[in-house]
């Protein structure tokens, strides 16, 4: 079955501009396309959301106009109307509870949600609400939703650093050069920059879908989350899985390794020191 | 006939599940060395280690461990198997290849790591690197932080506990204990 959102705005008739009403649906319908992109890792995504329905107010709450989007598979077989939904739903909820960066959503797709709240306020538009009806479950965006998602997508301090990942999403349109690396452990999407002389690695390293290590001048929100990288070194290619050695081969390759000391000894002769 | 552990008077976390498992350095060297040292539940240590890795490599769980842990596993200079430079440099290559594997996620030293060991090592008497190795397990939100070393790790915090990460020897999940504390 295919996925549906009850999209709320949430402001006076006859305040709320044409302009804001239109931005508001333009930037969610954003985010789920860039979803549908993450999700279906399809470059230009497999949905399409139709409209289902629209009106003034609803009977769920007291919103003023509100908009019912369908999904519908527009590219292959495969329906994941539902993750994309889902994702979306539970992402910005999670921004706005745990005021992190939830992993499905890009560096940009962040910068999308910034905008969208930061149109609230102004031209008769005072928030958005997403609900999945049948699953009874809602993120809300309104005013206060700005402040944690500033946090999240600006700089907190900066270090020299690395980032481990998979290279997708490049971009070699001038002035920057740019992809995004996709954090081996949180699995977030990370901005980088970089220079022409490792364009080629770039390219190769997201060809053959490697592991890569990308270093420079990482960008932290206030989270401790890195948000974008200013590479200044070489990728670093990091070995195929096949070609690593296995438990048996590191198992018992230097009895020896510590001498006359005991494990324990050696860490605190390590540690101690 | 191996050497046996001494009395247990930690916790040895054997009724707990491994989900999210920090490993310190002492569990990387105990593999590489083969350590025969007989643990709780009848186990020696390198049976209990690559017990933990063939969990981690079918997917039962991530390792999390530090980028430290590269640094510390290293041969001690007094061994005495001389090795040539080359043998020498095949152990450490070999030992960075494995921290490259899919199910294992070595954690930077970042500031934010820094910072926390900086707080930890002051509030609980730790060195800077037991500070680091316990902020890396904090701050990713591991379980467990396993380590062989209890004089000092296993009983600097209250109830073995620290910030939701218990800390505790590797163990083989499910054996009954065979020595009883």
């Amino acid at each position: 079955m295919v996925a549906k959102i009850h999209l709320k705005i949430q402001g006076k008739l006859g305040q709320i501009s044409v302009d804001s009403f239109v931005s508001v649906i333009a930037d969610s319908l954003w985010i789920l396309h860039a979803l549908d992109q993450r999700i279906s890792q399809h470059p230009r995504g497999i949905l399409k959301w139709v409209v289902a329905g629209i009106g003034e107010g609803t009977k769920i709450n007291n919103g003023t106009a509100y908009l019912d989007i369908d999904a519908r598979v527009k590219r292959g077989n495969e329906d994941i109307s539902g993750r994309v939904v889902n994702g979306f739903i539970n992402g910005l909820q999670q921004i706005e509870n745990d005021i992190t960066t939830p992993s499905l959503y890009s560096p940009e797709a962040m910068i999308k949600v910034r905008s969208l709240v930061r149109s609230f306020g102004r031209n008769g538009v005072d928030g958005v609400i997403f609900q999945i009806v049948e699953e009874q479950k809602e993120a809300k965006l309104t005013i206060k939703s700005e402040k944690p998602i500033q946090e999240l997508v600006g700089v907190n301090y900066k270090t020299l650093g690395s980032i481990e990942g998979v290279i997708e999403l490049i971009s070699i349109h001038k002035p920057y050069r740019k992809f995004n690396i996709y954090h081996a452990i949180t699995g977030r999407a990370i901005k980088c920059s970089f220079p022409q002389e490792i364009e080629k690695d770039v390219f190769v390293a997201a060809q053959e879908r490697r592991r890569v290590i990308v270093s420079g001048l990482i960008s932290y929100n206030i989270k401790g989350e890195p948000i974008s990288v200013f590479v200044k070194k070489p990728v670093r290619f990091l070995e195929r899985e096949e070609e690593l050695p296995t438990i048996q081969d590191l198992l018992g390759v230097d009895k020896d390794m510590t001498g006359d000391l005991s494990t324990e000894q050696f860490i605190r002769s390590l540690r101690d020191a | 006939m191996p050497e046996e552990s001494s009395q247990p008077q930690f916790d040895t976390g054997a009724a707990y599940q491994l989900k999210k498992p920090y490993l310190d350095s002492s569990v990387f060297l105990a593999h590489i060395k083969q350590e025969k040292i007989l643990c709780l539940g009848g186990k020696n240590r390198y049976e209990i280690t690559s017990r933990i890795f063939n969990d981690a490599e079918a997917d039962k769980f991530i390792i999390y461990t530090s980028t430290v842990t590269i640094a510390e596993v290293r041969r001690i200079k007094k061994a005495k198997k001389k090795l040539t430079e080359d043998e020498r440099k095949t152990v450490n290559v070999l030992f960075k290849k494995y921290m490259q594997h899919e199910w294992m996620y070595p954690i930077e030293v970042s500031r934010e790591v820094a910072e926390k060991a900086q707080g930890l090592g002051a509030t609980y008497s730790l060195t800077p690197i037991d500070s680091i190795h316990v902020a890396s397990a904090i701050l990713w939100e591991c379980d467990m932080l396993l380590v062989w070393d209890k004089h000092t790790l296993l009983n600097k915090f209250p109830n073995g506990i620290i910030e939701g990460v218990r800390i505790c020897e590797p163990y083989w999940e499910g054996l009954p204990k065979m020595i009883e504390p």
